[in-house]
């Protein structure tokens, strides 16, 4: 069964002047539950910005979004917000990580806006933590932490939520090889032993490679 | 923090500058409030006397606020000694009741303060050092007495005083008001009154009851803005301008401040924006972003009231004495060169008040940029 259903969605900036960019056009997708899915395409094609639109980050032109029954589009934005925060998880190109939290108290975050209780937020954060492999790190602020350790935390932080599916945009796009490697086994195996669903927009092979589902953009429409 | 130091140490500065002033002009020579004959105040001669009556002193001692009643006997008269002759302000008092008002005992600073029924005279440190003069040494007065008596005498030096206010200093001659009167064939007589007052704010309150007393218009009670309009307008025009200064202080802080918000804004606006994309209500945001900054402008505005009250405190105690040609104009003025600082608490509160006012002002800014950020433009920022 899917649980994002995108129909004849479309996302047009600059809107009623003269040169309009149609940057989602016309797009109809689904992704089922489980889905490790990749939006591949060049640069400026609209990989992000139909990320943006599925994680309610940003309003379509015209279309519907409907995840998990729900039409978001019709959410108040304070309801919205709550949906994000209880159902999709989301990953930056630049982590985008709180710089004055230690990575646990990052971790953390989201479940202090859910009313988790102190002890159960503990717990949580640590065994994420433990799950990409810092542990060890969790007391530390993410300037002392390198960019492949910042992202596994990131990923560490989208799953607290426990969401229903995480978008990740271009997650590897600042990570050496190696921290690639690790990152893309770690997201690789929470998708095979927790059923995770992952949806990537990425134009980098290694992960491409790794996807199950692969979605080619150009010029805002799927082409394949 | 700076902007409540400066704020309370200007303001203080002003205060306390006037507080001398006027303590120095009405505390310690007219009184906040003064009973004399209503055709004295026009005149000032020596013929307009009212009759000393210790029932109506007794009687305006019994009210709430008053502490005591003074009776004076004030006129001019030449002073001479050797070659040097001088107008004098000639002060009768009472020295055991006038000391409590003024501490004019506390001021001498050669020779003795004077006893009930003394025929000498204190004399004003200036006005001594002009005629060349000692304690022991003798003085000679010259003046027109009570309904045309000539007065003239020959009195000792008792002692000197150094009077707070120069151009009192220069001409303050002071005689028990036994030996003034006497001068000046005016026994029984007194040129006023002077209502000594526990509370100077309680002065309105003061004036119907004391008329109320008198029931007699041939006396009027004054107080000390009607006997003392010239300071009065000169605190007014003055603290115009200092409330002026405050207004552009209050402006450079304020745009100070916004600045600072503007920037912290700005820079945390990525921050916000991923807050918000990861499930953080915006309302909630704003108050955490309010009291973040009232937090943090709350320790600033008491770190800067706890420092300015360090500065005003030492400044109170160790007041700062102008000096050179400054002086002279402070002193042409009548005012002593002296910049005070006043240890009013309410100073205080109200530059922290006024401070963390706009403050709260100036945080508007930010909630409404949380308030209409958009999540992917701020996130790009």
């Amino acid at each position: 069964m899917s649980i994002i259903t995108l129909s004849n969605l479309n996302k047009i900036y600059n809107e009623g002047t003269d040169i309009p960019v149609h940057a989602v056009n016309n797009v109809d997708l689904s992704f089922e539950a489980g889905e490790f899915s990749v939006i591949k395409g060049a640069s400026g094609c609209g990989k992000t910005t139909l990320l943006n639109l599925l994680g309610g980050l940003d309003t379509p032109s015209s279309g519907n979004i409907i995840i998990d029954g729900v039409e978001i589009g019709k959410l108040s934005a304070s309801n919205l917000t709550n949906f994000r925060m209880n159902n999709i998880g989301f990953v930056f190109q630049a982590y985008n990580l709180i710089p004055v939290l230690t990575a646990r108290e990052n971790v953390e975050f989201i479940m202090h806006l859910q009313h988790k209780s102190k002890k159960e937020r503990k717990e949580r954060a640590l065994a994420l933590l433990e799950s990409v492999g810092l542990r060890d790190r969790a007391d530390v602020r993410p300037g002392k932490l390198s960019g492949g350790q910042q992202q596994r935390v990131a990923v560490a932080r989208a799953l607290a939520s426990k969401p229903k599916f995480i978008l990740a945009d271009e997650p590897t796009a600042n990570l050496d090889t190696k921290a690639t490697e690790n990152l893309l086994d770690i997201m690789e195996n929470l998708n095979k032993v927790e059923g995770i669903t992952f949806i990537f927009a990425s134009h980098d092979d290694r992960v491409i490679k790794k996807a199950h589902r692969l979605i080619e953009l150009e010029d805002g429409k799927v082409i394949g | 923090m700076f902007a409540v130091i400066f704020g309370v140490s200007m303001r203080s500065m002003q205060l306390g500058t006037y507080d001398n002033m006027i303590d120095g002009a009405v505390r310690q020579y007219s009184g906040f409030i003064q009973i004399q004959d209503t055709s004295y105040w026009n005149d000032k001669t020596i013929d307009d006397l009212m009759t000393d009556s210790p029932e109506l002193r007794s009687k305006i001692t019994e009210i709430e606020d008053v502490n005591s009643v003074l009776p004076r006997l004030e006129s001019f008269a030449l002073i001479s000694s050797g070659s040097k002759t001088k107008g004098a302000f000639l002060q009768g008092i009472d020295p055991m009741v006038d000391t409590q008002m003024t501490g004019i005992s506390d001021k001498v600073v050669k020779g003795k303060f004077l006893e009930v029924g003394d025929d000498g005279f204190i004399i004003g440190q200036r006005l001594a050092a002009f005629l060349g003069i000692n304690v022991g040494d003798t003085i000679v007065l010259i003046s027109q007495g009570y309904h045309g008596v000539t007065a003239a005498n020959i009195f000792p030096i008792k002692g000197i005083v150094k009077i707070p206010n120069p151009a009192l200093d220069k001409v303050l001659l002071i005689g028990d008001i036994g030996t003034v009167q006497e001068f000046y064939g005016a026994e029984g007589m007194l040129t006023s009154l002077v209502v000594n007052i526990k509370n100077k704010n309680a002065i309105d309150e003061i004036i119907p009851q004391i008329n109320e007393i008198m029931n007699d218009k041939s006396l009027i009670a004054l107080s000390w803005t009607d006997m003392n309009k010239e300071l009065k307008q000169q605190i007014e025009s003055d603290n115009g301008g200092g409330i002026i200064m405050l207004i552009i202080l209050y402006s450079v802080v304020f745009f100070g401040i916004l600045g600072t918000i503007i920037m912290m804004t700005a820079e945390r606006k990525k921050e916000f924006a991923v807050m918000v994309a990861l499930g953080m209500q915006k309302k909630y945001l704003s108050a955490i972003v309010l009291l973040e900054t009232i937090f943090l402008g709350m320790i600033g505005a008491v770190v800067g009231a706890l420092v300015s009250s360090g500065i005003v405190w030492y400044f109170h105690d160790s007041p700062i004495h102008i000096t050179g040609e400054m002086a002279g104009i402070y002193e042409q003025f009548g005012i002593e060169p002296v910049l005070m600082f006043s240890t009013d608490w309410t100073i205080i509160q109200a530059q922290f008040i006024v401070v963390f006012s706009l403050l709260i002002l100036a945080v508007i800014y930010p909630m409404i940029k949380i308030s209409t950020f958009k999540i992917i433009e701020s996130m790009h920022s």
